[in-house]
């Protein structure tokens, strides 16, 4: 018997006095979770009210979605220096790095990457990723934590700019983005516009559950895209006052979504291909 | 597949892989209660993405799953343990060793390992993980990976011999 088996035998023997598991209450745990992080996908940043919205219209025209957005007025002019083109999942690796730095003990839950598009309903499309990725399409990189029991996203994209978030006809604190919204402002860094959505809630969205979300966009680059660094808590309580007392400060989240490791190199060339098998509606 | 069936196919999941993940979890935290709490943590994470998971290797997801919670758990407590003292928190079992001679108080000896050794043995030798696996889990070497399970195996007077996979 070598050492492996001795270890096996004295731990299968251990008297763990834990009950079979309760499988409805793990389904249920687990439907949380997923239902808060799809409220982080889809509400978390500003942005994505329009990002989903505006690949499908470009779709549906017959056009590629990188292509066919109005560009950005007023967005910054200085570049950054571009990162270095990825060919491997090195990036995620840089996210993860700037996560533990900013919060320290930051559990790592998921990540999803998108290097093309599919429907997830007749009207919206959702980004998708290969296995292997293909790393010259890919456009968006995102990563989920648990901070001390508090749900956060970190999302680094490349978007298609839109009227939605065009500060010259809207503003980026335009009413009417959320159905509540606590507080939105902005400001400039280094040529990056930060943009804070405080208190939101969405449309759709359990009334005790509430997000705090810091963007940061940087200047266009090819094809008028976009990249955009967006980093959301969720916080549950019946009031803001409560919600908020539990979630991280605004500063700690702006100083993470402004870390450079956030910036996603831009792709070798947008995804193009009109997603097959469409749902009927 | 329908919700159901996911329904069907997770419930059979957790039951098929139970037995292994209690006894590391237990192995791992030393007590019930974290033990449980570490296991719905984990299967709940596993449910939210299973219709993706099921189709990879959920066995195996699911395990590192169990021990990376555990590792960031005991690095937060590490935290504010290092706050308060200088030294490593390293916990010496001389005193547990001398007192316990006997493999059946495997529970009793595991508890007084460091978290560290205690999570490379279960890595290693209950959740069949590899070397690689377990250095990339504590962000360590490989070596130290096994100088580190050398010193715990020969505190839990676990006799070393070489795995078949390791010999000459």
């Amino acid at each position: 018997m070598n050492h492996t088996d001795h270890v096996r035998e004295g731990i299968d023997l251990l008297d763990t006095r834990i009950p079979d598991p309760d499988l409805a209450a793990l389904r249920s745990g687990g439907s949380g979770i997923r239902r808060r992080r799809r409220t982080l996908q889809t509400v978390g940043a500003a942005a994505a009210v329009a990002v989903l919205a505006v690949p499908l219209l470009t779709f549906l025209g017959g056009n590629a979605p990188a292509t066919d957005g109005p560009p950005v007025a007023g967005a910054p002019a200085a570049p950054l220096p571009a990162p270095a083109a990825f060919t491997d999942s090195g990036f995620g690796d840089g996210m993860a790095a700037a996560v533990a730095a900013a919060f320290p003990g930051a559990a790592q839950t998921d990540e999803e990457l998108g290097d093309r598009w599919v429907w997830r309903d007749h009207t919206n499309l959702d980004h998708a990723v290969g296995s292997p990725p293909r790393w010259a399409t890919l456009f968006a990189w995102n990563q989920y934590y648990d901070v001390a029991g508090v749900d956060l996203s970190v999302i680094a994209r490349r978007e298609s700019p839109s009227p939605v978030i065009d500060p010259a006809s809207y503003g980026y604190c335009r009413d009417g983005l959320f159905v509540v919204e606590q507080a939105c402002r902005t400001w400039e860094v280094d040529g990056r516009t930060v943009v804070l959505h405080d208190g939101t809630q969405a449309r759709g969205q359990q009334p005790d559950v509430w997000l705090r979300t810091v963007d940061v966009y940087g200047a266009e680059g090819t094809e008028s895209m976009v990249a955009l660094t967006s980093v959301s808590v969720v916080g549950v309580g019946d009031t803001w006052v409560e919600a908020q007392g539990r979630m991280p400060a605004v500063d700690d989240l702006a100083a993470l979504a402004l870390d450079p490791r956030l910036i996603l190199p831009e792709p070798d060339r947008y995804p193009r291909e009109f997603p097959p098998n469409r749902p009927q509606g | 597949m329908t919700d159901v069936d996911h329904d069907r196919d997770f419930d059979a999941f957790v039951r098929s892989t139970w037995r292994s993940l209690r006894q590391g979890a237990f192995a791992l935290t030393g007590n019930t209660a974290d033990a449980e709490d570490l296991l719905q943590g984990v299967l709940a994470n596993a449910y939210a993405r299973w219709p993706r998971l099921r189709r990879d290797d959920p066995v195996a997801y699911v395990r590192r799953a169990l021990v990376n919670r555990y590792i960031d758990t005991w690095r937060r407590s590490n935290v504010v343990r290092e706050v308060s003292r200088a030294e490593p928190p390293e916990r010496t079992s001389h005193d547990a060793l001398d007192r316990f001679d006997d493999r059946d108080d495997l529970a009793t000896l595991l508890a007084a390992l460091s978290p560290r050794e205690r999570t490379v043995v279960v890595m290693r030798h209950y959740l069949d993980l590899s070397e690689r696996d377990v250095a990339d889990s504590l962000g360590c070497s490989v070596g130290t990976v096994k100088s580190t399970c050398s010193r715990a195996l020969h505190r839990l007077r676990v006799p070393v011999t070489a795995r078949p996979e390791e010999q000459p």
